[in-house]
């Protein structure tokens, strides 16, 4: 399915042309307003976004009750949105010059920006607040005698490849062959001492670590600076703690834990002897890049260090056994697909099992082309490779299949309970939690205030719209400097801008636009492409409800319902009023067998209900999600062209 | 059904039509068993190109804030984890895109000694990206 991109763009150019000739800047650039429509769940309503090339900036109303502006690959958002969601978008290609484009998408972005680092300030209170507390309950329970009393220990990233969980030190074993090597290197250059020299500095920073001033919340947020930049009293102890038992696990020459390297049986995984050779060398420039990163300045060098000594230790087994390994680059704390959902969807694990493929050994050939070892080619390398092994195992049915979008960075977390005590006594570090705890209530009660969701005058479009006039006046410095730039206004003043539709056909209607698309919903996609392979009122009839349908299989989350509505629109009421019987039937059910599934039955029954009333008035909203789609069919994957034309 | 009872569900419907999505993307964007997401995370140039554009306008965002050198280094260190790098400091591009950042973030030469020394410390090819970002040659 293509993702319309240049069609009227012809007749477009003419028109705006004509309209912008007395303007000083013509248009040279375009953006896109997205209108997507609505779907049943957490998308019961529309939603807008604006496409700058392939970023896509978008606020989302969360948890809790904020409205935080996001930006995102167009990939990403029209998988999820498109794709999964299954949802209808409707675009408009809006002409600007190149100083407007990039005053709308600065403008964006440092909004974005601002929004990030307040509520980056508000999970590093929070850490700091659950550091000082597990610290201080540690503290009680050694005096109480009781031992730690919080399993779950202190996340050490990476720290996992090396040393288990809890307070135990790594098992006795034969030392890392690499890592001893790179050790000696270090004493030759540096001294025998450096790294105990180095140890001992850290320890003793770490022993008198406390939260500073200005790392307690007292200020006020505004949408229109970012708060004063703050490392965070719990991340400065992580970045110490790490570079400490880094340069532990160098100093020992710790071998890599079990389970943490991956590799396939098939042939994409075996190596040549050319390419063992420049994994060899590879591994030797890492090599030397921890010799550097082990006495760098840099104060989050721990992390970086055992992820390298992780990375060096899979290269040396590559080159050692002629096959390729990976380093396990998946977490327990990544999401999971349930085994069942697998089975609900087996009819696409071949092609995305392809796709993996196609992606691992594009990566795998893109790392043997450089002469030089780059971390994001190798990055991509285990990302593939995870995903690859990950999905293969899935299918087999050997375990739940993790997920994580993007690239991977290998991470093993290590949940330790040995944490380094604080020069500080108890009392000046509950009083550092009480202060801690205080900045974090006031910062997070100022975010509800200033970013807070409201359904008609702070919404998804509403933002959209203030951050635009805001950006363009502040470069204009008039008030009304959105005539000339887009063409026309669209505002969110007294008028129904603030619903999604509603603000799509205005944008439409007042902006400069030169090309307007439509996308299909994923399903209404599929279906079209069905039509000329068999006679269409057999193809229609079997895809028109959820039991017989081969291109849709019942989502987890979605309710419970007979016909698709959203492709019928004059059967739609008589459809509806058959998914309302059917949902009252399903919650029915359901009710009985509540004590059993938890009342997952009785809940897609009434959601069922729920969602076929506005069908009863030709309104449709449920469409059906789908768990998970292969790539190329979603649009987005044929949307790499930047929008200058 | 009397319409008493009918009034709020259709106005929940209602309100439910013009509402804007409620985010549940943090569960569904990860439904992600293959790569769909390769535009933004694989190594070509323009993936690159996006890691400096990040470390450019970060660097200008914390320059216009105020912070020190440690604080600037691991939220430098954030971003590129971002990007799915670890060992930021190898990438010459990030020094160059911190030179573009500590200029487009309005630091006036005479302040800019100091940052070079602090970020590259006793590296002078680090130093010189510096100065090649903020002269705003690549």
């Amino acid at each position: 399915m293509g993702f319309p991109r240049h069609a009227g763009i012809a007749v477009g150019w003419a028109f705006v042309l004509a309209a912008t000739a007395a303007a000083e800047d013509p248009p040279s650039r375009t953006f896109e307003y997205l209108y997507v429509d609505a779907n049943e769940g957490g998308s019961s309503g529309g939603h807008v976004a604006i496409r700058f090339g392939d970023e896509v900036y978008h606020y989302q109303h969360e948890d809790p009750g904020v409205l935080r502006l996001h930006r995102e690959g167009d990939r990403s958002f029209f998988h999820l949105y498109h794709a999964l969601e299954n949802r209808n978008i409707q675009g408009v290609r809006v002409a600007v010059s190149d100083e407007t484009y990039r005053t709308l998408r600065d403008g964006l972005e440092e909004q974005r920006e601002i929004q990030e680092a307040y509520f980056d300030r508000l999970a590093s209170a929070t850490e700091d607040e659950a550091l000082l507390g597990r610290l201080l309950r540690s503290r009680a329970a050694r005096r109480g005698g009781t031992g730690p009393e919080e399993p779950a220990g202190f996340s050490l990233p990476a720290l996992g490849f090396f040393v288990p969980d809890g307070a135990d030190p790594a098992p006795e074993r034969e030392a890392s062959p690499s890592l001893a090597a790179l050790r000696a290197e270090l004493a030759q250059t540096l001294g025998e001492g450096f790294l105990h020299t180095r140890e001992a500095a850290l320890a003793g920073s770490l022993v008198e670590l406390k939260p500073e001033s200005t790392e307690v919340w007292s200020g006020s947020v505004s949408p229109e600076r970012p708060p004063p930049p703050s490392s965070g009293f719990a991340r400065r102890y992580r970045d110490a703690l790490l570079g400490l038992r880094a340069l532990e696990v160098l100093e020992h020459a710790l071998p890599l834990r079990e389970g943490s390297l991956r590799t396939g049986e098939d042939q994409e995984w075996a190596l040549g002897p050319a390419e063992r050779a420049q994994l060899a060398a590879f591994a030797a420039s890492l090599a030397e890049r921890l010799r550097a990163l082990a006495r760098s300045g840099r104060p989050d060098f721990g992390f970086p260090l055992l992820v390298g000594m992780a990375r060096l230790e899979a290269l040396r087994a590559s080159v050692e056994s002629g096959h390729l390994f990976v380093l396990e680059a998946l977490s327990d704390e990544d999401p999971v697909l349930p085994r069942a959902a697998l089975a609900r969807n087996a009819a696409l694990l071949p092609a995305l099992d392809q796709e993996n493929r196609a992606a691992f050994l594009s990566a795998r050939q893109a790392l043997f082309a450089g002469s030089t070892l780059e971390e994001a080619r190798l990055g991509d390398l285990e990302s593939t490779g995870n995903r690859l092994l990950e999905l293969e195992e899935g299918a087999r049915g050997l375990h739940d299949v993790r997920l994580h979008p993007g690239r991977m960075i290998p991470a093993r977390t290590a949940r330790r309970t040995d944490l380094p005590e604080l020069a500080a006594g108890d009392r000046p570090l509950r009083e550092d939690l009480d202060r801690v705890g205080q900045g974090k209530r006031s910062l997070e009660q100022q975010l509800v205030q200033v970013f807070g969701y409201d359904l008609i005058t702070r919404n998804c479009v509403t933002e959209l719209f203030r951050v635009i006039d805001r950006s363009l006046a502040e470069k204009e410095a008039q008030g009304n400097a959105t005539e000339g730039p887009l063409g026309g206004h669209v505002g969110s003043g007294f008028n129904l801008n603030f619903i999604p539709f509603v603000s799509a056909t205005s944008v439409g209607a007042r902006w400069r636009v030169v090309e307007r698309y439509e996308l299909p919903s994923h399903r209404r996609g599929l279906l079209s492409a069905l039509y000329p392979q068999g006679p269409p009122l057999a193809v229609y009839l079997r895809e028109s409800n959820t039991l017989t349908s081969t291109l849709y299989h019942h989502a987890g989350k979605d309710s419970f319902f007979l016909f698709f509505t959203d492709d019928a629109a004059w059967l739609r009421p008589l459809y509806g009023a058959l998914n309302l019987a059917s949902g009252i039937g399903a919650a029915s059910v359901g009710l009985f067998l509540a004590p059993l599934d938890g009342g997952e039955a009785l809940s897609a029954g009434a959601r069922g209900a729920l969602f076929s009333l506005p069908e009863l008035a030709f309104f449709n909203i449920r469409k059906g999600t789908f768990e998970f789609v292969a790539q190329e069919r979603s649009p987005g994957a044929a949307g790499q062209e930047r929008s200058a034309w | 059904m009397p319409s008493r009872q009918l009034a709020p569900i259709v106005a929940v419907l209602v309100i439910g039509l013009f509402a804007c999505s409620f985010s549940d993307s943090s569960e569904s964007i990860s439904k992600s068993l293959s790569s769909p997401f390769k535009s933004s995370s694989d190594s070509s140039g323009d993936s690159h190109l996006a890691y400096q554009a990040d470390v450019r306008d970060y660097t200008a965002a914390y320059i216009r804030s105020g912070g020190d050198y440690d604080t600037f280094e691991r939220k430098i260190g954030s971003v590129a984890a971002k990007h799915g790098i670890t060992d930021w400091e190898l990438d010459t591009g990030s020094y160059v895109a911190i030179g573009q950042g500590l200029r487009k973030g309005g630091l006036k030469p005479i302040e800019l000694a100091a940052w070079k020394s602090n970020l590259a410390r006793d590296d002078l090819s680090r130093a010189d990206l510096i100065q090649k970002g903020y002269d705003g040659n690549q």
